[in-house]
C-alpha cells in the first residue's frame, strides 16, 4: 500500500465522519423543530409521565429517522405530520377555553378519532413517495407517539378512536390509490 | 466531467442525500479526483491540496441537505467554491497578520518576506499578461514602458483603458481581489 493510497483512506474515513455528523446535526434540528410542535401538546392538559415518554418517544422516531435515512426518514416524517393533528388537538381545545380539557376525557374517543382520520388522511398521502416496512414501521411509529401525547387523558376509548380514525382515514386514501394505479 | 459522468454523480449524491450509504463510495471516487482539480485550478499548488480536502469534508457533511431536484455538479462546485474563497481569505490573514506581526527593518531594505511577497506579485503579473490576448498584452507592455507605439494618442489610450479592464477581470478571477 502507497503512501498516497494511505492518505486516501484516511481522507475517505474523514469523509465518512464529515457525512455522518451532518447527518447527525441535521437530524437534531429536526428533532428541535419537532418538539416545537409536540411539547404545546405535552404542556396544555396532560404532563403526566407517561405523555412526557410518548414526547421523548417522538423526538427519538424522528432523530433517529434521520440519521438512518432512506424508508425510514421518508416514514418518520410523514408519521410526524400526521401525528401532530391528533397531537395538538386538546392544546387548541384548551386555547378557545381551558374547562374545554374536560370536554377532551368525556368525549375522547371523538376528538381523538377526528384526530386520528385526519392523521389517516395525510399518512396516506405522503405513503406515495415511499413504502414498505421502514416506512410504515417508522411513520406508525412516530405517528403513535405523537397523537398519543394529546389522547393520554382520554384514556383507552381515545386510543380506540385514534386507532379507529386513523384507519378510516387512511384506508380510503389507500384503496383509491391502489385503485388508481 | 463527460455527461454520462455527470448523470452518475446526480445520481449517487440524492442517493446518499436519501441515507443510502452504499452511495458513499462512489461518491467518494468521483467527487476527490473533481475537488482537487478544481481547487489547482483556483490555488497555487502549496494551498490546493489542503482546500480540496476542506472543500471535500464540506461537501460531505452537507451531503444530506443537497436538494435532489438541483444539479449535483452545480452543487458541489459552488460548495467547492465557497470553501475555496474561504481557504484563501483565511491565508491572506494569516498572511498579513504575520507581516503586520514582524518589525521593519533598520537600514530600508526589503525583508526576505517583503522580497519574497514582491517576486510572487510580479510572476502572478506575468501569468495574468500571459493570459491576456496578445495585443492587449503587448499594449499594457509598451505603456508601462512609456514607448508609444505609431497610433493616434486617444486610441492608444482607449486601448489601455480596454487592456486594463481585461488584466483587472483576470486578476480578480485568481486572485479574488485587485
Amino acid at each position: 500500500m502507497t503512501a498516497s493510497d494511505v492518505f486516501e483512506m484516511s481522507l475517505k474515513v474523514a469523509a465518512r465522519r464529515a457525512y455522518e455528523r451532518g447527518r447527525l446535526e441535521g437530524a437534531l434540528l429536526r428533532g428541535a423543530a419537532a418538539a416545537l410542535l409536540a411539547i404545546p401538546g405535552f404542556l396544555v392538559c396532560n404532563q403526566s409521565p407517561w405523555a412526557a415518554v410518548c414526547l421523548a418517544g417522538f423526538l427519538l422516531v424522528v432523530v433517529a429517522g434521520r440519521v438512518r435515512g432512506e424508508g425510514y426518514e421518508v416514514g418518520s416524517r410523514a408519521g410526524a405530520l400526521a401525528g401532530i393533528l391528533p397531537c395538538l388537538l386538546p392544546a387548541s381545545i384548551r386555547a378557545i377555553d381551558p374547562q374545554l380539557c374536560m370536554l377532551l376525557v368525556s368525549n375522547g374517543l371523538w376528538i381523538c378519532g377526528i384526530g386520528g382520520a385526519a392523521a389517516g388522511v395525510v399518512l396516506g398521502l405522503r405513503s406515495r413517495s415511499a413504502h414498505g416496512l421502514p416506512f410504515w414501521a417508522s411513520a406508525l411509529a412516530a405517528l403513535g407517539f405523537a397523537a398519543s401525547i394529546g389522547c393520554i387523558p382520554a384514556g383507552a376509548i381515545g386510543f380506540a378512536g385514534l386507532a379507529l380514525g386513523v384507519i378510516a382515514g387512511g384506508a380510503p386514501v389507500l384503496a383509491t390509490r391502489r385503485a388508481v394505479v | 466531467m463527460d455527461a454520462g459522468g455527470r448523470a452518475a454523480l446526480q445520481q449517487d449524491l440524492t442517493a446518499l442525500a436519501r441515507g443510502e450509504r452504499a452511495a458513499f463510495d462512489p461518491v467518494f471516487c468521483r467527487l476527490w479526483p473533481l475537488v482537487r482539480g478544481f481547487a489547482g485550478r483556483c490555488l497555487p499548488a502549496e494551498d490546493a491540496e489542503d482546500a480540496a480536502q476542506e472543500a471535500l469534508l464540506r461537501i460531505f457533511s452537507r451531503a444530506s441537505e443537497f436538494d435532489t431536484r438541483r444539479d449535483a455538479l452545480s452543487w458541489v462546485l459552488g460548495v467547492a467554491a465557497w470553501q475555496i474563497r474561504t481557504h484563501r481569505t483565511r491565508a491572506r490573514r494569516r498572511r498579513e497578520a504575520a507581516l503586520s506581526e514582524m518589525p521593519e527593518p533598520a537600514d530600508g531594505t526589503p525583508s526576505p518576506e517583503s522580497a519574497a511577497i514582491a517576486r510572487d506579485l510580479e510572476a502572478s503579473l506575468e501569468r495574468a499578461l500571459a493570459d491576456l490576448p496578445p495585443p492587449d498584452a503587448a499594449t499594457l507592455l509598451a505603456y508601462a514602458r512609456g514607448e508609444r507605439p505609431d497610433l493616434p494618442g486617444p486610441t492608444f489610450r482607449k486601448r489601455v483603458e480596454r487592456a486594463l479592464t481585461r488584466l483587472r477581470a483576470r486578476w480578480r478571477i485568481n486572485h479574488d481581489s485587485l
